[in-house]
């Protein structure tokens, strides 16, 4: 089984009114959450309903769920997830198949790069801010890149969370890497200098290897990478794999990534 | 006041110190490099590596001229606002000159695309062109306010709080902004707000370094009304200074200094308003002519000393540099309110 078209179905659901907005992730709305009387209410955060929720909810009798999936240090870990949210429809039958399908899938995509000769060097993300946030080497990016048959330039970090650096560091370490991926919003390479013109001196720019994960938008313009990527992490996987080693997926389509266009 | 001698040593010393803080702003920084390739990269004569070759040359020595650029243009338009206002307490930040500039780049960026005029601004030098614009334009206008408020209120410490609101008002114009634009925009203009000497790149320096000259050269030439206003408006026009025209020049003088930094670097806190004092203090003049390059060369070593410490590493990590002039600039201004009697007179304020 194959968690498909979440995306579509969701924006069919919003258009049809059945599912509405109650605020952002930094400012629920909670007169609204509260008129809606909602049998449960999922949010995320450190998974403590009390900080992640809101204590006059709770109070009020709203129940809280809170997840924590984002701080799991493995892409299957992440996805497992899904049984927690069937757990409370009384589907867990259906979630272990999914989540089955999934291990099956990424294990065997694994087995194509566990042996590989060559693992081109990749890095990730860019400077925002006067800071780059690049993911820690126990982090779940780090296994991703590495599972697809990366050699991730910040593996032998010890961090799950994200080092804050400096664009010198990113530099000194990542100036001759062959990949660069999950690049902000960049869709073309003038994005690309326009961040920062120096952003020209990676290798990976003048080959033409940065790819970002914005290849499919939801009908709102937002990434279904961040809708959908978490639990098809083996599609995520598939994608990494077909770019670092393209041979080893003949025919295989990106879904998620694409390469930054020349304009 | 100092002997000649005493000031000749004071400014041999501030000379060789700019000198030293330019040089190890150059030579430390999150990637180490070894004294010995860095003074062979600096010299020329280096064909090792070319890593380190791009640090040194794209990163660290465009970043050391920003940072002197910054310091100079910030305490000369902290150094002219106070004089202007006859306010110890002025200075861009402080009086949300800033806050203006901050505002008029945050209208380009967050609305980019959504008024047709602004496709102008999007593009590359354009870009910037259009963002220093939007800011000296946006200090301008806070000036202007700030200009008129002045006039009708008496304390100085009335008009800082003035400022102050003004800056929450902005700031909160700002987070609507914010609010209602597009990820991409609003991710643009993060970027852009954090204040950091490291974005400016060279191409941005020939843009930057002619503009500012342009204003510290306008600041100096002023010096000698400022001397007057020093002593009284009314004592200056009777001394034939024409207040409109001086009033005028100093408005363009520091919506230039103060807004093309902003534009540039991002707001960069309290280096503006504590320089000239410190300045004073050590030189105990009072002389514009004077004054201007003094602080040019202090705001300097201030502005590198304080993005040394942002750049030194603490567990593999920078801190902004924001944080760092707050800690060096915040507690002057404590002095300075503490002092106020005796800085009034020293000012002959009031």
């Amino acid at each position: 089984m194959i968690i498909q078209n979440i995306s579509a179905k969701a924006t069919e659901l919003i258009e049809s009114g059945k599912i509405t907005e109650v605020g952002d992730s930094y400012s629920l709305n909670i007169e609204k959450v509260f008129s809606l009387k909602p049998d449960i209410l999922f949010t995320y955060g450190n998974g403590n309903p009390y900080i992640d929720g809101d204590k006059k909810l709770i109070q009020n009798g709203i129940h809280i769920a809170s997840g924590t999936f984002h701080l799991e240090n493995s892409p299957l870990a992440r996805a497992e997830w899904i049984k927690f949210l069937a757990a409370f429809f009384d589907k867990e039958k259906e979630a272990n198949d999914v989540f089955n399908g999934i291990t099956d899938r990424y294990n065997n995509l694994t087995k194509l790069t566990q042996n590989i000769s060559f693992r081109p060097t990749v890095f990730t993300e860019a400077q925002f801010g006067g800071v780059w946030y690049e993911p820690g080497g126990n982090s779940y990016m780090s296994k991703l890149l590495n599972d697809a048959g990366a050699e991730y330039l910040w593996k032998n970090d010890e961090s799950t969370g994200s080092l804050k650096l400096n664009y010198e560091q990113i530099f000194e370490k990542a100036h001759d890497a062959d990949f660069w991926v999950n690049v902000l919003f960049w869709a073309k390479r003038s994005d690309v200098l326009k961040n920062d013109s120096r952003n020209s001196k990676f290798k990976a720019f003048r080959t033409k290897n940065i790819y970002n994960n914005n290849a499919s938008l939801n009908k709102f313009g937002f990434y279904e990478y961040w809708e959908t990527g978490v639990i098809n992490c083996d599609l995520v996987l598939s994608d990494l794999i077909k770019i670092f080693h393209p041979e080893l997926l003949p025919g295989y389509k990106l879904k998620y990534y694409k390469r930054i266009s020349d304009d | 006041m100092l002997t000649p001698q005493r000031k000749k040593i004071i400014a041999v010393f501030l000379f060789l110190l700019l000198g030293l803080s330019f040089f190890f702003d150059i030579i430390l920084g999150a990637v180490r490099i070894p004294l010995g390739d860095a003074l062979n990269i600096l010299t020329g004569s280096s064909s090792g590596n070319s890593v380190w070759i791009t640090i040194i040359t794209e990163f660290r020595i465009p970043k050391a001229i920003t940072a002197i650029l910054a310091g100079s243009a910030l305490s000369v338009s902290g150094l002219l606002m106070q004089t202007f206002f006859r306010n110890p307490l002025a200075d861009p930040f402080v009086l949300g000159i800033s806050s203006g500039a901050s505002f008029g780049v945050a209208l380009v960026i967050l609305t980019a695309g959504s008024i047709g005029i602004n496709l102008f601004f999007l593009n590359g030098l354009l870009n910037k062109i259009g963002i220093t614009i939007a800011a000296g334009l946006g200090a301008a206008v806070i000036l202007l306010l700030i200009t008129f408020v002045s006039r009708k209120v008496s304390s100085n410490i009335t008009l800082l709080i003035f400022g102050l609101m003004l800056g929450y008002i902005i700031g909160a114009l700002e987070s609507m902004l914010k609010y209602f634009s597009s990820p991409e925009n609003l991710q643009g203009y993060v970027i852009w707000g954090m204040g950091n000497f490291g974005n400016v790149i060279w191409s941005d320096l020939f843009l930057l370094i002619p503009i500012i000259l342009f204003g510290l050269v306008v600041a100096f030439l002023l010096s000698k009304p400022l001397n007057l206003l020093l002593l009284g408006e009314n004592y200056a026009v009777s001394m034939g200074v024409n207040i409109k025209v001086i009033r005028l020049l100093i408005i363009v003088a520091v919506g230039i200094l103060g807004g093309v930094i902003t534009a540039f670097c991002g707001p960069i806190a309290f280096i503006g308003i504590a320089v000239p004092h410190i300045t004073k203090k050590m030189l105990n003049e009072f002389d514009h002519k004077i004054l201007i390059p003094a602080v040019c060369i202090v705001g300097s070593i201030l502005a590198l000393l304080c993005d040394i410490i942002s750049q030194l590493i603490w567990h593999e990590q920078t801190i902004p540099i924001n944080v760092v002039t707050s800690l060096v600039g915040a507690p002057v201004v404590i002095w300075i309110i503490i002092q106020q009697r005796k800085v009034k007179h020293s000012l002959a304020v009031e």
